[in-house]
């Protein structure tokens, strides 16, 4: 396999090293990487996930509207943030570890290169409680 | 392909006793086929190439990685620049903002330096080095951006079956565990090369103590070497607080710990491809 941009590189390092969850995405919007803090907000480790083509990992992550039809490819913040070549915010819906169907926002940033190409987005992701969450501390 | 080492040291040049075996000047590298002279880099050590180089009537092309001055010091003592007979090629990484001409005149100009790029009498041609692979007089050359801090480029370059690859300011630990091919800054360049010239400032405790400075411990350069199957590591960029002992013992530490060859580049030693 050919060697990612060096932009993607560091942006996947920087990623690894956060507290919250990021998800990192080629010029196609495929998933690259995500943390363990979106692991954990997925239901998926990264590693399962890594070797599936584009259309299967969407599926799998399945994010959706609110009222439960499933969010357009092109309307992925990602997406999005690439196709208008600036930040793109969004909120949606996807189920979690447990199954709950969790309302979550992102904010996607093109990555572009010194050369003007964009190679992807790094897509910060926040989880908003829920009722169905356990209260902090609660085992 | 005949490559030859002008200046092997990084960051400042570093004459004096305790440096004359592997040399003081700045990095500089000439790679030569029967059609045309490449440098890569031009380090302080360039002053010598472009005596070496003056009779010759082949085409120059000068290939920077980046614009720190220990890379780009010996432009204003290169001889062939100040003949007018001559066109010199000058390749440079990109920038969102400006262009090769425009930075490069932020040294060369006063008061930081009394020659104008203007003033060279040879007619200089500015180039972005493009993306893909291109020819340069039988020479296929590709240039990738690599770790290190503002926009730097690594080089390779194939003549015939034989290649180089160049990295002489590179982290690639900086993006991770230097492991999987596909994350690791400078695979690609580096890969199944017969020589790799790459970065090796740092003892391992040096290193720890300056991760984000850009550059590599001898490990680190092994360790990408390796992954990459690069045939012979020549360990380059050497710290200029390093003596020669110094780096014999990191020269030692690189053989005892890649599979393949390593050496440590100094001034004046050439390599046959």
């Amino acid at each position: 396999m050919p060697q990612y941009a060096v932009e993607l590189i560091l942006a996947r390092q920087l990623a690894d090293g956060l507290a919250v969850p990021v998800l990192l995405v080629d010029e196609r919007g495929d998933t690259l990487f995500f943390n363990e803090p979106a692991e954990l907000l997925f239901g998926r480790r990264f590693d399962e996930v890594d070797a599936l083509p584009f259309e299967t990992r969407t599926a799998l992550l399945a994010p959706r509207h609110a009222d439960g039809r499933p969010l357009a490819i092109e309307e992925l913040p990602g997406m999005r943030a690439m196709r208008e070549r600036r930040p793109a915010h969004v909120a949606f819906h996807m189920h979690g570890l447990d199954g709950i169907l969790r309302p979550v926002e992102a904010t996607a940033i093109p990555l572009e290169s010194a050369r003007g190409h964009v190679l992807g987005a790094f897509v910060v992701l926040w989880a908003q409680e829920t009722s169905a969450d356990p209260a902090p501390g609660a085992t | 392909m005949k490559v030859a080492i002008w200046g092997s040291r990084g960051s400042i040049a570093s004459a004096g006793p305790e440096t004359v075996r592997y040399g003081g000047n700045t990095a500089c590298v000439s790679v030569e086929s029967d059609d045309a002279v490449c440098i890569l880099d031009a380090g302080s050590g360039l002053r010598r190439a472009g005596l070496a180089f003056t009779a010759d009537d082949r085409p120059i092309h000068l290939l920077l990685t980046h614009l720190h001055m220990d890379h780009i010091q010996g432009l204003g003592f290169f001889r062939p620049l100040f003949d007018p007979e001559r066109v010199i090629h000058i390749w440079g990484p990109p920038s969102a903002t400006q262009d090769l001409r425009t930075r490069l005149t932020r040294y060369l100009s006063p008061p930081l330096f009394p020659v104008r790029l203007r003033d060279f009498n040879a007619r200089v041609e500015l180039h972005d080095a493009p993306l893909t692979p291109w020819a340069i007089e039988g020479f296929g050359v590709s240039a990738a951006t690599v770790i290190h801090p503002g926009s730097t480029l690594g080089y390779r370059i194939d003549g015939g079956r034989r290649s180089i690859a160049y990295l002489p300011d590179h982290e690639p630990a900086l993006g991770g565990e230097i492991r999987r091919g596909d994350w690791t800054s400078g695979h690609d360049l580096a890969a199944r090369a017969n020589v790799l010239i790459h970065d090796g400032q740092y003892t391992t405790e040096e290193y720890g103590h300056r991760v984000g400075w850009g550059h590599s411990s001898v490990e680190h350069a092994a360790a990408l070497a390796d992954l990459a199957g690069a045939e012979r590591l020549v360990l380059f960029h050497h710290e200029p607080d390093h003596s020669d002992d110094v780096v014999d013992q990191m020269l030692e530490l690189a053989r005892s710990t890649r599979r393949g060859d390593a050496d440590a580049a100094r001034e004046g030693m050439t390599i046959e491809l």
